[in-house]
C-alpha cells in the first residue's frame, strides 16, 4: 500500500515542479505585458489571459503535492485529545467527506473536458485559446487527489497494512 | 414550482436589464399558473460568463445574457457584437424581426436555450485624453475594448489595446494605466465610469456600439412546463421586450445626464465618422468574422442588409 | 426543505465535519457539493467544476499568490531581518516596538495591495519569525499579523470597497476615501492594544541594558535601502499609472525576485526552489479554500439561504440603531461563514435600501461592514488569515492564532462604536477632498 502511496506522491511532486514554473511564468508575462503597455504603448491581448491561466492552473496543479506534503489545513483540537480507535473513526469521516467533494470535483471536470474537447470551445476573446488547454488541471489533479486520499483512508483505518508490507 | 433567473447587473437598482426580469418574474407571478421566478441579480448566483453553460445544460432556469460571451462556443454570436452593424435604436427594432434573428435564433435553440425577450443595448467611449469621434481620435490611447471583433477594429485605427476584466476599468482609468473604454451605456454608469472620464462618446443617431443581451430560458426547463406556464412566461416576456424596446433611448439619455452632472463633456458621432469606423471595421473585424466563422459572411450580408 | 432548516442542517453537517479534522477547503467543498446533489438533484454535480474553476479564475484572486511569492522572496533573503535589526535599534525603548512596526508595516503593505490575505502574507511571512525570536509570546505576534492584515481591505485599494461600490452604485473613490482615516484608527488601536499588552507582561525591553548610540542606529540605515528601493518601485508601479493593482503584484513579485537575487547573491537554485515551493505550500493552501468558499456561496445562495434572513431583517419594525446592531450581528455570523466578496454581492442589495431608509450613510456603512468583514477574516471557521498564518508560521497552532486575534476583534468592536458616535471619521475625508454626497 505505502508503495502506491509513494508512487501517487511522486506525481503530486512532479506536479507541483510544474506548478512552479508555472507560476515563474506568469509573473514575467506580466511584467512583460506592463512594460510593453507603458514603455512601448504596444497592445497586450494575450497576456491577461495567460496570467488568469497559468497562475490558476499553478494552484490545481499544485493542490496535489500540497495535500502530499499535508499541507491542507484543518482544525486538529478535537483529534488531538481523541485515543487511537476515535481517530481512525475521525479519519475515516473526514476522508470520505474529502474524497466525496474531490471526487464531485475530478467527475465533473473530466465531464467539462470531455465536453470542451469535443465541441471545440475557446475562450471568447481575440487569442480564443481552445479551453481544454487551462482547464485540464481541474480533473487531472482532482483526480490525483481523490486516489491519494482513497490511499490514505485505508491507511488511517487499516495502519496494520502499511507495517504488515514494510516487514515483508 | 420554482425558476432560477441569474444575471450579472446590479439588482433593484433601475437597471434595465434587471428591470426585465423582475417584469417576467412580478407577470408570471400574477398570471398565477403556479410559478415562481427568484431573481440572482449582481452574479448571487453565477459568474457572468458562466450562466451560458447553466442555462443550456439546465442547471439554471434563466438569464439575461450578453450574447457575445458565449462566442467561444457558438462562434457566430460575434455578430451580435459586431462594430457599426446596429447603427441605432429604430435600426435594432427592425433587426429583431430578420432573417438575421433567425437564424441567431435557431443557434441559441440548437444551444439548448429560448429566448424570452429581446434586447439591444447601445454604448460608447469613455475617454481621459481627448474625445474619441473620428478613427485618428484613439490612436495611441491605450482602450480596453468589450470584445474581440471590437478590438481588432481599435487596433486598425490604432489604438493600443489592454486587455482586463470589466471591474477593473475603473482602477485602469483612476491609475492612468488605461486612456479610453469602450463599454456598454449600463456598465457606464453602473461602473462610475463618469468618476474618471474627462469625455464620453454617447450612442446617437450613429452608434458603433450595440450588444444583444436578451432574457433566456432553458430549453429543457421550459419544455418540461405545462400550456399555461409557458404561454405565461412567453406573454411575461413579449411585455418586457416591448417595455425595453420604449425605454432603450431613455437609457442612453439617463447616462448622459449622470455623466453632464459629473461634469463630464459629452459627444457623439456625426455620419462622416461612422462611415470611416465602419470603413475600418470591414477590413478588420468583419473580414476576420467572414473568414473564421461558418456562414459568417452570410450573417453580416443578412444585418447589413435590414433597411 | 425550507431555507432555515436547510441553513441548520449545514451548520451541523460542517461543525461535525471540521471537528473530526477534515481540512477546512474539503470541509466546505463537501457542504456545498452535497447540499447542490440533494436540493437539485445529482446532475447538478456536474456545473462544479466550473463553478470552482471561475471563481479561482480572474485577476483579482491570481494576485493572491503573486502576492505571496512577493513576500516569500523578500523574506527568504536576509532584507527582512536587516529592516528588523534597523527598526530594533530605534524602538527597543518601546514595549513592544517591534510588534508595532509589525502593525506599521501592515498599514504600508495595505496601501499596496488590496487583499487582507495577501497583507497577511507578506509581513507575517518575515514579521512572525523576527518577533518570536525577540521573546514575544506566538499568539501576540502571530494575531497582531491576523488582525494588521484585515487592513488590507479598508486602507485603499480594496477589494472589497470596489465590490460594494458597484453592487450598491456608490462612488469607489468616495469609498476608498472613507476607509483611509478608519484604518489609521484601527491601526492606532492595534498598536495601542500591543503597547499595552507588552507593558502589561514586560515584554520587549529586553535588550534595554544595550544601548545603542546615534552612529549605531545611523549604521544600519544603509541595510534598509534594498527594502526600501522594492517598496518604491512597487508604490512607483501602482501609483505611476504603471500598472493596476492585481498586475502590480504580478510585477511586484518579479521586482522582489529579481532583487533579491542581485543584491543578497541568491541567484542559484537552490534558494529559487526554496521560494517557489513556500509560495506554492502557502497559496494553494489558501486558493483551495477561496474555491471551496466559493461554492459554498453558491450553495448557500442557491438554496436561499443567505437572501431569507437578510429579507428577514428587512422585515423588522425596530429603532434604526437596533436595526444597525441586528444588521452589524447577522454580518458578523455571515462572516464567520463566507468570504467578504461573497457576502457583499448577496446581502447588498437586499439591505442598502433598507439602511437607505433608516438614514445611514451608505459610505460610513460600507466602512463598518468593511470592519464587520475584518472581523470574519480572523474568526473560525472561514477565518482566511487564520489559515494563511498557519500556512507560513506552521510552528504556531491554529489555538495561540486565535487565542491572539481575540483582543484585536476587541479593538475592531470599539473602532466600530467610534465610528457609530462619530461618523466624521468616515465622511470627514470624502467631504472635504469630493464635497457633500448627493
Ligand atoms: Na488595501
Ligand atoms: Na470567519
Amino acid at each position: 500500500m505505502s508503495a502506491v502511496l509513494r508512487v501517487l506522491n511522486g506525481l503530486a511532486w512532479l506536479s507541483g515542479i510544474l506548478a512552479m514554473l508555472l507560476l515563474a511564468s506568469a509573473t514575467v508575462v506580466v511584467t512583460q505585458m506592463v512594460i510593453w503597455r507603458y514603455f512601448l504603448g504596444a497592445s497586450t491581448v494575450w497576456q491577461t489571459e495567460y496570467v488568469i491561466f497559468s497562475t490558476t492552473a499553478a494552484m490545481m496543479l499544485g493542490a496535489p503535492y500540497v495535500l502530499a506534503l499535508k499541507g491542507h489545513v484543518g482544525v486538529d483540537l478535537l483529534v488531538e485529545r481523541a485515543g487511537s480507535g476515535m481517530r481512525r473513526v475521525f479519519a475515516l469521516i473526514s476522508g470520505l467527506a474529502s474524497l466525496f467533494f474531490v471526487g464531485a470535483l475530478a467527475w465533473s471536470g473530466l465531464h467539462f473536458l470531455f465536453e470542451a474537447t469535443m465541441k471545440g470551445w475557446t475562450t471568447d476573446t481575440i487569442w480564443a485559446l481552445p479551453l481544454w488547454i487551462p482547464f485540464w488541471p481541474v480533473p487531472f489533479a482532482f483526480a490525483l487527489m481523490s486516489l491519494q486520499l482513497i490511499v490514505q483512508i485505508i491507511l488511517a483505518v487499516f495502519p496494520e497494512l502499511d507495517s504488515a508490507e514494510g516487514a515483508a | 414550482e420554482v425558476l432560477k433567473a441569474s444575471h450579472q447587473f446590479p439588482g433593484g437598482k433601475g437597471d434595465a436589464r434587471d428591470e426585465m426580469v423582475q417584469m417576467i418574474a412580478k407577470e408570471v407571478a400574477d398570471a398565477d399558473v403556479d410559478l415562481e421566478i427568484r431573481v440572482y441579480p449582481g452574479e448571487s448566483l453565477y459568474k457572468a460568463r458562466e450562466q451560458w453553460s447553466a442555462v443550456t445544460s439546465g442547471q439554471l432556469d434563466m438569464t439575461s445574457f450578453p450574447l457575445d460571451y458565449a462566442a467561444g462556443r457558438v462562434p457566430q454570436f460575434s455578430v451580435t457584437l459586431m462594430p457599426g452593424l446596429v447603427r441605432n435604436h429604430e435600426r435594432a427594432q427592425r433587426l429583431n424581426d430578420s432573417p438575421f434573428m433567425e437564424e441567431i435564433n435557431r443557434l441559441i435553440e440548437e444551444s439548448g436555450a429560448l429566448v424570452l425577450s429581446d434586447a439591444w443595448l447601445a454604448g460608447g467611449f469613455v475617454s481621459k485624453k481627448n474625445c474619441i469621434t473620428a478613427p485618428d481620435s484613439i490612436s495611441g490611447q491605450v482602450t480596453r475594448a468589450a470584445g474581440p471583433a471590437f478590438e481588432q477594429m481599435l487596433v486598425g485605427a490604432g489604438a493600443s489595446i489592454a486587455s482586463m476584466p470589466s471591474s477593473e476599468i475603473y482602477t485602469g482609468m483612476q491609475t492612468g494605466v488605461l486612456d479610453a473604454a469602450n463599454t456598454s451605456s449600463g456598465s457606464m454608469v453602473s461602473y462610475r465610469l463618469f468618476e474618471q472620464a474627462e469625455c464620453l462618446t454617447a450612442p446617437g443617431e450613429n452608434a458603433l456600439w450595440f450588444m444583444y443581451e436578451p432574457v433566456l430560458i432553458s430549453k429543457k426547463k421550459f419544455e418540461r412546463l405545462s400550456e399555461e406556464q409557458q404561454q405565461a412566461l412567453m406573454d411575461a416576456g413579449q411585455k418586457a421586450e416591448d417595455w425595453f424596446a420604449e425605454q432603450a433611448a431613455g437609457l442612453d439619455s439617463k447616462m448622459i445626464e449622470e455623466f453632464e452632472k459629473a461634469g463630464v463633456e459629452t459627444v457623439s458621432m456625426s455620419l462622416e465618422d461612422y462611415e470611416a469606423w465602419l470603413a475600418i471595421a470591414k477590413e478588420t473585424s468583419y473580414k476576420t468574422f467572414a473568414e473564421e466563422v461558418d456562414g459568417g459572411q452570410e450573417l453580416i450580408d443578412q444585418a447589413l442588409a435590414v433597411e | 426543505m425550507s431555507p432555515s432548516m436547510s441553513g441548520l442542517a449545514v451548520l451541523v453537517t460542517m461543525f461535525t465535519l471540521l471537528a473530526v479534522g477534515t481540512p477546512i477547503a474539503f470541509t466546505m467543498g463537501f457542504v456545498a457539493v452535497a447540499a447542490l446533489a440533494l436540493s437539485e438533484g445529482w446532475f447538478a454535480i456536474g456545473g462544479v467544476s466550473e463553478t470552482f474553476f471561475a471563481g479561482l479564475a480572474n485577476f483579482g484572486m491570481v494576485s493572491i499568490p503573486m502576492f505571496i511569492l512577493m513576500g516569500a522572496a523578500v523574506a527568504s533573503s536576509p532584507a527582512g531581518k536587516d529592516l528588523y535589526e534597523a527598526l530594533d535599534r530605534w524602538l527597543y525603548r518601546v514595549p513592544g516596538g517591534m510588534v508595532m512596526s509589525n502593525i506599521g508595516a501592515c498599514a504600508l503593505f495595505a496601501a499596496l495591495s488590496g487583499s487582507s490575505p495577501a497583507t497577511c502574507a507578506a509581513i507575517g511571512k518575515m514579521g512572525i519569525p523576527e518577533m518570536t525570536k525577540r521573546g514575544y509570546p506566538d499568539s501576540l505576534a502571530a494575531g497582531s499579523i491576523a488582525a494588521g492584515g484585515t487592513l488590507g481591505i479598508l486602507i485603499p485599494p480594496s477589494v472589497t470597497m470596489i465590490v460594494y461600490g458597484i453592487a450598491t452604485e456608490t462612488s469607489i473613490g468616495r469609498l476608498f476615501l472613507a476607509g483611509l482615516m478608519p484604518g489609521l484608527m484601527l491601526t492606532g488601536l492595534f498598536m495601542a492594544w500591543a503597547l499595552f499588552d507588552c507593558w502589561r507582561r514586560g515584554l520587549g525591553l529586553s535588550d534595554v541594558t544595550r544601548r545603542y548610540s546615534l552612529a549605531e542606529r545611523l549604521e544600519k540605515l544603509p541595510k534598509v535601502l534594498p527594502f526600501l528601493i522594492i517598496v518604491a518601485m512597487i508604490l512607483f508601479v501602482l501609483y505611476g499609472g504603471v500598472a493596476t493593482p492585481s498586475e502590480a503584484a504580478g510585477t511586484g513579485a518579479l521586482i522582489c525576485l529579481l532583487l533579491v537575487a542581485v543584491i543578497y547573491r541568491m541567484w542559484k537554485a537552490g534558494p529559487m526552489v526554496a521560494i517557489f515551493r513556500d509560495t506554492i505550500r502557502e497559496a494553494v493552501m489558501i486558493m483551495l479554500i477561496l474555491g471551496a468558499a466559493e461554492l459554498f456561496a453558491f450553495a448557500l445562495s442557491s438554496l436561499f439561504i443567505t437572501q431569507t434572513v437578510a429579507d428577514g431583517i428587512a422585515g423588522l419594525e425596530v429603532n434604526r440603531w437596533v436595526l444597525l446592531i441586528v444588521i452589524n450581528i447577522f454580518l458578523l455570523i455571515a462572516g464567520f461563514f463566507l468570504p467578504p466578496v461573497a457576502i457583499i454581492l448577496m446581502t447588498a442589495p437586499i439591505l442598502m435600501p433598507i439602511l437607505d431608509s433608516a438614514g445611514f450613510d451608505p459610505y460610513w456603512f460600507a466602512v463598518m461592514l468593511t470592519i464587520n468583514m475584518e472581523i470574519g477574516l480572523i474568526t473560525p471557521p472561514v477565518g482566511l488569515n487564520l489559515y494563511v498564518i498557519n500556512g507560513i508560521a506552521p510552528q504556531i497552532s491554529l489555538r495561540d492564532i486565535l487565542m491572539g486575534s481575540l483582543p484585536f476583534v476587541g479593538m475592531m468592536v470599539l473602532g466600530m462604536l467610534l465610528l457609530a458616535i462619530f461618523p466624521q471619521i468616515a465622511l470627514f475625508l470624502p467631504e472635504l477632498i469630493m464635497g457633500a454626497a448627493q
